[in-house]
């Protein structure tokens, strides 16, 4: 059974490693406004703050070009993106451009170092909830497949909250990904998004 | 505090001024998201108070504030030049705002899990557009909603409210013309989870038979408080979830 | 300070905005003369003498008039005063700060006082109260969510906050503010139409990405006969027929937002 908790309940009467968790007396308290499952232990926050993790796939903006050969990529307003390149190589990307990469290292947590950029040319940037992010990718992937399947568009998913959409459907799947957004706490999810996306596929 | 000439009587037949007993809280109402630029943000009804919440970040701090061992928490509270009754605020920020920004920002900087974002700023703007009695505390409610909206990660959900002393009788949750008249105004902020205080500020007399008479009443209320504060930040996603319960 | 920076993201949402308007469309598909869509709360802030709040789409701002006894200024002795001003409150925008305006909120602020000013929407004589005392009627407008278009939203706000305000009684050099049985007299409705244009197209109300592609903006405030103001901003210029043209554009919106501002 899942249940709403808040930041300063207590959920657990033990003391756990929970993630938006924290322990107190050895007992376990929320951090976040979330939901909580009881039998499985897992607590997810409905809202929640990206913190950059080695791995973790990105989208940014190319927002500056260094003397050195590195870009500066707009990521999120609390952490820089820092792309290096190798200097004698010729200059790939552009203020302005859109790049998928993946963090490399982090360094004093505001400072994330990317590494095997992808250029994402046109196409529409839109940016949800992050903590929304797992459920558009779905179990191993599914739902996002199922949504580019669906729509025919090609679809990049940053950890960091951006999602780039190109395609003539593009409008379809944007509404897709924002219904995702907003009722990923309602069991069901998978067959209502597949449902809408076959319906449409119809008309 | 307005001179004691004119004062009207706060205590009639037992009863406040506005008809309610000394325990009662004026009707509170919050919803939760109301701006959509915001992180998070809450819009606020506490009596005749209306009261705005935003929350920005966390995001990189300026050079001059970043503290590389964690979050600054910088809360400000402002009042509409027409959020009172009488005459035209000016804009300028007063001391009072000044003062009340910095304390309502310590009691954040408590609650809020600073130490995850080193570097950073975290932005709460209240903006008090009609006052009655206990902005401070309306503040502080309903920014710490705002917070929960935002997704900050917090050890509890803060709540605030005002104690005091009418007469000889101890209340809570005054209103403008108590709060101008009354012998005594406690504001308290409250961590619920262990009923700490995060926020206490006072001047006046009272006893220390008196203030335990507040505290008490104010850990009561907060009861109340914090329940409006979960349905607010419960609602829009209860709202979705019915709309597929009803089929 | 309070600024609006062009950050690498909105240049990449411009780029995006003008080439659609090469098209003459726009991003939310509306046509070229649209306003979003516009909802006026009235009454909303018991405190003040008149209240509004305005949502031209997700701009979202709100308008209190406050009325206090001054003496009046000396040259012109039997007439109250009228100051519209408009601010920016943090919470409209993560690029928002604190601090003293920006020349950008000055210059929103003083576009929407002359508009409304200049239409003598409250005749100062009707302000006057006694020998030396008159009303001077502060309007303040705060914007609480940025998206584009702030100025014909603080300028609507204002209008109907003027038209919802009442006077409070003035009784024996004292003013009673929980008293307020008299409407304040407004004898003229000015409205305001903003214009962007971006490559060769023309829109009205922009909102906050078209604003960031913009070449250059007009805003023109006209009542039922006349033009009362007018304000180019930006670099970017217009031709006379591209002015006259929107003139008309302004004259034809009159009618509805007067309706909006007058229910």
């Amino acid at each position: 059974m899942r249940k709403f908790v808040f930041p300063g309940e207590m959920i657990l009467n033990s003391p756990t490693g929970l993630s938006y968790s924290y322990i107190e007396n050895d007992k376990t308290y929320s951090k976040v406004f979330g939901l909580f499952d009881e039998s499985s232990k897992s607590l997810i926050p409905l809202k929640s703050v990206w913190v950059p993790h080695i791995d973790d796939r990105v989208i940014g903006t190319i927002s500056e070009i260094g003397r050195n050969g590195s870009y500066s990529v707009e990521i999120n307003p609390m952490v820089k993106g820092v792309l290096l390149t190798d200097r004698r190589e010729r200059q790939k990307f552009y203020v302005g451009d859109v790049i998928e990469a993946t963090v490399k290292e982090i360094e004093h947590k505001t400072t994330a170092i990317l590494e095997r950029p992808m250029l994402l040319k046109d196409g529409i940037l839109m940016h949800i909830n992050t903590a929304k992010i797992p459920r558009l990718m779905g179990k191993e992937n599914t739902m996002i497949n199922e949504l580019t399947t669906f729509t025919k568009t090609k679809i990049a998913v940053g950890k960091n909250g951006y999602v780039w959409i190109k395609g003539d459907n593009a409008k379809r799947a944007i509404e897709a990904v924002l219904r995702i957004e907003s009722e990923a706490h309602v069991p069901g999810l998978t067959d209502r998004i597949k449902e809408m996306l076959e319906n449409e596929g119809n008309k | 505090m307005a001179s004691s000439l004119n004062k009207p009587k706060l205590i009639v037949n037992g009863k406040r001024i506005d008809g309610r007993d000394f325990n009662e809280l004026r009707p509170l109402k919050i919803e939760a998201g109301v701006l959509k630029n915001a992180d998070g943000s809450a819009y606020e009804e506490w009596g005749n108070n209306k009261v705005l919440a935003a929350v920005y970040g966390p995001k990189e701090a300026p050079r001059y504030l970043a503290d590389p061992e964690k979050a600054v928490i910088r809360a400000k509270y402002s009042m509409a030049s027409f959020s009172g009754l009488d005459g035209h605020g000016r804009s300028a920020p007063s001391r009072r705002e000044v003062e009340i920004s910095k304390v309502t920002s310590d009691v954040f900087s408590n609650i809020i899990e600073v130490s995850q974002f080193p570097n950073s700023v975290i932005e709460i703007d209240i903006e008090i557009l009609q006052s009655d009695g206990g902005t401070r505390a309306a503040g502080i409610t309903a920014a710490s909603v705002a917070l929960a909206n935002a997704g900050i990660p917090m050890k509890d959900l803060v709540y605030a409210v005002s104690g005091a002393r009418i007469e000889d009788k101890m209340a809570i949750d005054v209103n403008m013309i108590e709060d101008n008249y009354s012998d005594a105004d406690i504001p308290f902020a409250i961590s619920p989870r262990n009923n700490e205080v995060l926020l206490l500020q006072f001047d006046g007399g009272v006893t220390p038979e008196q203030m335990k008479e507040a505290e008490k009443l104010v850990l009561e209320a907060g009861k109340t408080i914090s329940k409006i504060q979960k349905d607010a930040l419960k609602k829009s996603y209860e709202d979705i979830s019915a709309k597929y319960e009803k089929k | 300070m309070r600024c609006i920076y062009l950050d690498a993201m909105s240049r990449m949402k411009s780029n995006y905005i003008k080439k659609l308007s090469e098209e003459g469309k726009r991003e939310d598909s509306r046509n070229a003369f649209d306003f979003r869509d516009i909802k006026i709360i009235k009454g909303l802030i018991d405190h003040a003498e008149g209240s509004a709040q305005v949502d031209i789409g997700d701009t979202r701002v709100i308008a209190g008039v406050k009325m206090v006894v001054e003496s009046p200024h000396e040259d012109t002795p039997n007439e109250g005063n009228l100051v519209v001003s408009v601010t920016i409150l943090p919470m409209a925008a993560t690029e928002y700060e604190s601090g003293p305006p920006s020349p950008e909120e000055i210059e929103l602020s003083r576009v929407t006082d002359r508009g409304i000013r200049s239409a003598v929407s409250i005749d100062p004589a009707s302000l006057f109260i006694e020998e030396g005392k008159v009303w001077s009627v502060y309007v303040d407008v705060y914007v609480l969510n940025y998206s584009g278009n702030m100025l014909d939203a603080a300028s609507i706000a204002a209008m109907a906050a003027l038209v919802n305000a009442r006077v409070p009684e003035y009784k024996d050099g004292s003013v009673n503010y929980e008293k307020r049985d008299k409407k304040l007299n407004i004898k003229n409705i000015v409205t305001s139409t903003t214009f962007a244009k971006i490559g060769s197209s023309l829109f009205l109300d922009p909102n906050e990405n078209e604003e960031s592609a913009m070449d250059a903006r007009l805003t023109v405030q006209v009542d039922d006969k006349e033009i009362r103001a007018m304000q180019k901003g930006l670099p970017g210029s217009f031709t006379m027929d591209e002015i006259n043209k929107l003139i008309d554009v302004s004259f034809d919106k009159h009618k509805e937002l007067k309706e909006l501002i007058m229910k």
